[in-house]
């Protein structure tokens, strides 16, 4: 049973967008957590928290997590979680591509009405709604394949025109990030100063001098293997 | 420093200002620290000399107070090569603090402006006349961080927490049992030097004086302000917020606290949970700090 009422909440925020709505909304269950882009993550928090405390201290906890790029703020009652408001502000946490900030005001520009029957939402235009869906699967699928599900909600959609605008919209805010070597690079190094060369004669010797050890030691047991056989 | 109590009851009563900061000192070397103060200024320090002369026969005391200002009136003051910026309204606060309590000049008609009729210029209050000169101040009296570390970093959250407590990460808006708070309360009466006590509410020395008419709030704030007690408290403040009517006292900003295992520790918020408790009130809303969170 939904103890906070989800259109009242995104009334009082105001200057939001509705992002990957579940198609329950405004409807949840226990331990849901709901999407937001905010323009401002500040005002976004001071508001949540006066509708807390208007319409929620009595019942349960407000928890307020930062993080870097997110904020989260769960409703608690008796220490579980009721819903968690996801707000998100930029989308520098791709770490597998960069989104042109021009997408995060594309979004806000081209926001849509969403009338329901207790108030209206606001929601992004049906290709940015795609788009960011597409980023949530191009990010998370290889740790979390649950994530197909975006693909699987952007493949059906039949609508040509709209997704030649996903299309386009994803070719012209998408940069991807090269992929680079991050583990050790093993190539020889000419050394810059006898203190280098000096270190490379001790490393190099240290490694000749143990693997002649293990080598040794192999043989060994391998003859005492034989001997005893 | 004879006139300090009214100089802080000016200040208090100042509507554009908030004292976030009071702290004494003795200063070791007076000429010394006058100098380094006045090296902040526009006016270098050898046409100060004679003017500051004055303060290093002075005991060497100080007390610096460290307000916000909500009303600044930053204007170019003094021509020519010494120009500078200086506060309007600040300057008048420190005339109207110099008419009253700078010692009084012999000559009953003396007078240098802007001060009135037979004042002395021995000021017993000097005051920055812009921002970066506090960032200096603190630097001085040892605070590294400067005006940062005045600062804090409230515009963040959605609500106010005294400068001195880092950003949490996490925090969670709830309602505890007063029982279950432990305000850190300093304690001196050991050879060992000071140390902070965990006491319940009801053993504080503000909830007893409150409770039983006793003085140990009033010693408690004799012995430790200004001191280890830098923030702005004040018996009759306090004696004011326990007079509020009780739904004002219901209606309290949320107190700030810790969660330490088997009780939560007062942060911020000693005073509105003794006041509270002093009205038989069971829960307070509060606000828990965390700051190495797992989630």
């Amino acid at each position: 049973m939904p103890q906070i009422d989800l259109v009242k909440l995104l009334c009082e925020i105001e200057d939001y967008v509705l992002i990957k709505r579940s198609t329950i909304f405004p409807d949840y269950s226990s331990g849901f957590d709901v999407d937001l882009l905010v323009m401002d993550k500040n005002t976004a928090v001071q508001k949540v928290v006066d509708f807390y405390e208007s319409n929620f201290s009595s019942k349960g906890e407000l928890r307020v997590i930062n993080k870097e790029y997110h904020c989260h703020i769960d409703f608690l009652i008796n220490d579980k979680l009721d819903i968690r408001v996801d707000l998100i502000h930029n989308f520098d946490f791709f770490t597998k591509f960069s989104v042109k900030n021009g997408f995060f005001i594309k979004i806000f520009k081209d926001r849509q009405i969403l009338d329901l029957e207790n108030g209206s939402v606001h929601i992004p235009a049906p290709e940015d709604e795609l788009t960011i869906r597409y980023f949530e699967y191009l990010e998370y699928f290889d740790r979390y394949p649950n994530k197909i599900k975006h693909l699987d909600y952007i493949c059906d959609v039949n609508d040509k025109s709209l997704k030649k605008q996903f299309f386009e919209n994803t070719h012209m805010f998408i940069n991807f990030k090269r992929q680079e070597w991050k583990r050790g690079v093993n190539i020889s190094q000419k050394p810059e100063s006898m203190r280098m060369a000096l270190n490379n004669i001790y490393v190099n010797s240290k490694y000749i001098i143990s693997a002649s050890v293990r080598k040794l030691a192999s043989r060994t047991i391998k003859l005492y293997r034989h001997l005893r056989g | 420093m004879t006139h300090k109590d009214e100089i802080l009851d000016i200040l208090r009563n100042e509507e554009s200002l908030k004292i976030i900061r009071i702290e004494s000192r003795t200063v070791k070397n007076m000429k010394k620290f006058v100098f380094d103060l006045y090296g902040c200024d526009t006016v270098p320090i050898e046409h100060l000399h004679a003017k500051l002369k004055y303060l290093f026969l002075v005991k060497p005391e100080i007390m610096a107070v460290f307000v916000k200002n909500y009303n600044p009136q930053e204007m170019p003051a003094v021509q020519g090569a010494f120009r500078k910026v200086q506060c309007q309204y600040i300057n008048q606060i420190k005339i109207k603090i110099r008419n009253l309590y700078n010692p009084r000049h012999p000559d009953k008609d003396f007078q240098i402006k802007p001060l009135d009729k037979g004042i002395s210029h021995e000021h017993v209050i000097h005051a920055s006349d812009y921002e970066e000169q506090v960032d200096y101040f603190l630097k001085i009296l040892g605070h590294k961080n400067g005006i940062q570390y005045l600062h804090g970093d409230s515009e963040n959250l959605p609500f106010e927490k005294p400068y001195y407590l880092k950003t949490p990460e996490t925090y969670t808006y709830k309602t505890i049992m007063i029982e279950e708070l432990r305000a850190s309360i300093l304690d001196d009466s050991d050879s060992t030097g000071v140390v902070h006590q965990m006491k319940k509410i009801s053993e504080t020395p503000h909830y007893r004086s409150l409770n039983q008419g006793t003085n140990d709030y009033r010693n408690y704030l004799e012995r430790f302000k200004y001191t280890l007690l830098t923030l702005d408290y004040s018996l009759e403040n306090f004696n004011r917020l326990n007079e509020l009517d009780i739904d004002q006292i219901k209606e309290f900003d949320r107190i700030i606290v810790k969660n330490e295992a088997d009780y939560y520790r007062i942060l911020d918020g000693v005073h509105r949970a003794a006041v509270s408790l002093n009205h038989n009130i069971k829960y307070i809303r509060c606000v828990e700090f965390c700051y190495r969170c797992l989630r």
